[in-house]
């Protein structure tokens, strides 16, 4: 991080070569076109220089705050452009029952979260997707589906933690 | 907020989904709360998850020098300090109210149109100047995307006037920044904000009757450094009752890149 507060390139480089993927993937499937995913790639980047300084290893994971970085930015980009289609329920649908061979170890990460993700049920998943990805609010979500709003927020942070247990369980050796 | 009504919030805040207000107020809260800063950090962790495990899409070759070039160069130029900005700002809002445009201003209503239209030109100069400060001074060509300015003019039957600028940056922190005239001591305190198309409404401040002068005269400005202000398009201001005295139209574009 030192390097990135810098501009140093081979930090950069080297952040780049382990978060581009996942950034970009995020910007494709949340914004749906290459230029949009590219876009916010570059701008993730620059707000993580930007921000560089403002990033505690002892409060959080490296990865969790760049994406979260990321996700902010493309939500926000999502509510703010109009004509942009809310994406599909990506998530159900796109993890793979299983990896392909070919897929190397920048995906392992990959493999853990789909793991982790296993301990939800379909709706479990669903439901966090529509808020993650679709960008729902819980409020949104309970007037659509017609529960209360306290028990959509209930079964999310259950969902949650229930991600955050799986995955402290897929990373222990 | 209290830590309990605060975790209510905590699933959404970790999923990206609170709204603007909702999401600085839980912001506030993390910032001197550890319990609560270490149980939103778990939730954000177990969201991102989420993201993790998407079909990955692959970026084109081209990608990485551009990104790298980019942090590269940003990072090269000369550490932009924020309070020399909006101590800029200031400055030259200072040097445009001693011009005497301001009190033209707060009483064009009662004056010639002949008047009004002089103190609109002289407005228009003053503001000329005053993106020329900050251009000089703080944004290099090419990295001030965008500065929106207009005239802040009363709404109904109120009184006061102003200017209103909007400084939308690529690389630095955006801006906002309005001078007011003519207010009443009586409506204060008076809260200016942005205002987007869809009717979100931003905080630049709130102007107190201790920081209006003799004219009813103040100047506000606010860097932002996590809001992006591109979408905002109205620069409204309320007195203490909430109804808006004061409104501009900042949402024509006025490119001042490599001005």
């Amino acid at each position: 991080m030192e390097g990135l507060l810098v501009g140093n390139e081979e930090a950069v480089r080297s952040l780049y070569a382990r978060f581009s993927r996942p950034v970009y993937t995020m910007g494709y499937r949340l914004l749906g076109s290459a230029e949009a995913a590219e876009e916010l790639t570059q701008d993730v980047f620059l707000t993580a220089w930007r921000k560089a300084a403002r990033f505690d290893s002892s409060r959080g994971r490296l990865s969790t705050w760049l994406m979260t970085i990321a996700h902010n930015l493309a939500v926000d980009r999502l509510r703010r452009e109009t004509g942009v289609t809310r994406p599909t329920l990506v998530l159900v649908d796109e993890v793979p029952e299983s990896m392909s061979d070919d897929e190397e170890e920048p995906l392992m990460e990959r493999d853990v979260a789909i793991r982790a993700l296993e301990s939800l049920t379909d709706a479990e998943k669903r439901l966090l997707a529509r808020a993650y990805f679709g960008g729902l609010t819980a409020r949104e979500i309970a007037e659509s589906d017609g529960i209360p709003l306290g028990t959509v927020k209930t079964r999310l942070r259950a969902a949650l933690i229930k991600v955050r247990r799986a995955n402290m369980d897929k990373e222990r050796p | 907020m209290t830590c309990l009504a605060v975790r209510d919030r905590f699933p959404e805040y970790a999923l990206g989904t609170l709204i603007r207000e909702e999401r600085a107020e839980v912001e506030r809260h993390l910032a001197f709360c550890a319990a609560c800063r270490k149980e939103t950090s778990e939730l954000q962790g177990a969201a991102s998850v989420l993201a993790f495990a998407l079909r990955p899409a692959e970026p084109e070759g081209q990608l990485e020098p551009r990104v790298v070039e980019a942090v590269a160069s940003v990072a090269a130029r000369p550490p932009r300090r924020t309070r020399s900005v909006v101590a800029a700002v200031l400055a030259a809002a200072l040097a445009v109210a001693g011009l005497g445009w301001g009190a033209i201003m707060a009483g064009r209503a009662e004056r010639s149109d002949a008047e009004a239209r002089t103190a609109e030109r002289l407005m228009q100069d003053a503001f000329r100047r005053f993106e020329a400060v900050l251009v000089g001074r703080d944004y290099a060509p090419g990295t001030l995307a965008d500065a929106r300015r207009g005239t802040l003019v009363p709404t109904g039957d109120r009184e006061g006037a102003g200017v209103a600028m909007v400084l939308v940056s690529r690389q630095f922190d955006d801006v906002a920044f309005a001078f007011v005239t003519g207010l009443p001591r009586k409506g204060a305190p008076y809260r200016v904000a942005l205002v987007a198309g869809d009717g979100e409404r931003l905080a630049v401040g709130t102007i107190r009757e201790r920081g209006l002068d003799q004219a009813g005269s103040a100047e506000i400005a606010r860097d932002f450094s996590d809001e992006e202000l591109g979408r905002f398009s109205r620069v409204v201001v309320s007195n203490s009752s909430g109804r808006v005295v004061l409104a501009a139209d900042v949402g024509a574009h006025s490119r001042a890149a490599g001005a």
